[in-house]
């Protein structure tokens, strides 16, 4: 029967460590470069590369999000009965990675 | 304010136990030079710092550390993960053990508890930004030291990680004197301290 729910089974599988290995290559560019422009505000070269990789991660949260669960509270899957932001394991577990 | 992302900044994943190196390794989440330590004195110190773009280095480096105080925790929890009795009383662990059990403290390596002593905060641009500058020369030289005694890769890759950050964040610390230096009078950077003299 379609409850009209996804399935809320979270995954360890080597394809949810890629994606996760991705979004922390992108947020390790982004604090860079955050702090880069905390003694240069006026590159806009860095400037523009910020905006850039900080849509890219929020594109590669939300689709992490969808299909192993949340990373941050700001981009939740509601589509699901489950709280899994505390159901889930937490990273210090080494199942993240 | 703060949010967490359920994430560390690097992998830890250590798949075989080692009491031996977790007492070693503890230093860095509550010893001298530890991550506590620098998240806190950065914290501490950007109150009163005159010039936004060096508060905004405090913060950012401030926050970066609290990801890698959780990075260490994550490393001594994982290395003393399920400990038998047996494991405990062999490796020597029973001395933190018995205190702490199996959770994490932040203590130095010599069991020494964290404490505030350990940075300072002292409202005066130059003094406290050479501080940092020297604290995360101190934190490299752990990871340095700690290096040279762990042997299992999977504890080295995000050592070698943090000791990175260590060296970036010297960079940018220097860069944030180079403005604050700047802004003083170039004849006489002490003539007056602009965190209080106004």
């Amino acid at each position: 029967m379609n409850t009209g729910y996804k399935t809320c089974n979270a995954d360890s599988g080597k394809e949810r460590r890629q994606l996760l290995y991705e979004i922390n290559k992108i947020d390790f560019v982004l604090k860079e470069l955050n702090l880069y422009l905390d003694t240069h505000p006026y590159d806009q070269q860095a400037m523009e590369a910020f905006k850039h990789y900080n849509m890219a991660k929020t594109k590669m949260v939300q689709e992490y999000t969808e299909k192993y669960g949340p990373l941050v509270l700001s981009i939740l899957d509601m589509d699901c009965r489950e709280w899994k932001w505390a159901t889930q394991d937490w990273p210090w577990e080494g199942g993240y990675n | 304010m703060w949010n967490y992302e359920k994430r560390l900044q690097f992998p830890v994943k250590i798949t075989q136990t080692n009491p031996e190196i977790a007492q070693v390794i503890i230093s860095q989440y509550g010893g001298p030079d530890g991550e506590l330590g620098a998240s806190m004195r950065y914290l501490s110190q950007r109150y009163t710092m005159p010039y936004n773009t060096v508060a905004g280095v405090l913060t950012d480096i401030g926050t970066e550390e609290l990801a890698h105080f959780e990075m260490i925790g994550a490393i001594v929890y994982q290395l003393t993960r399920n400990l038998s009795p047996e494991e405990i009383a062999k490796s020597g662990f029973d001395k933190y053990y018995v205190d702490h059990t199996l959770a994490l403290w932040p203590q130095a390596a010599g069991g020494i508890p964290f404490n505030a002593c350990e940075f300072q905060s002292k409202g005066d641009v130059i003094t406290d930004l050479m501080e940092d500058m020297a604290a995360e020369q101190k934190a490299r030289t752990t990871y340095d030291n700690i290096l040279r005694l762990v042997k299992d890769p999977e504890v080295c890759e995000p050592i070698r990680f943090l000791r990175a950050r260590e060296i970036v964040h010297f960079q940018r610390f220097g860069e944030a004197l180079r403005i604050a230096q700047e802004n003083l009078d170039s004849r006489n950077f002490y003539a007056f301290n602009p965190e209080f003299d106004k």
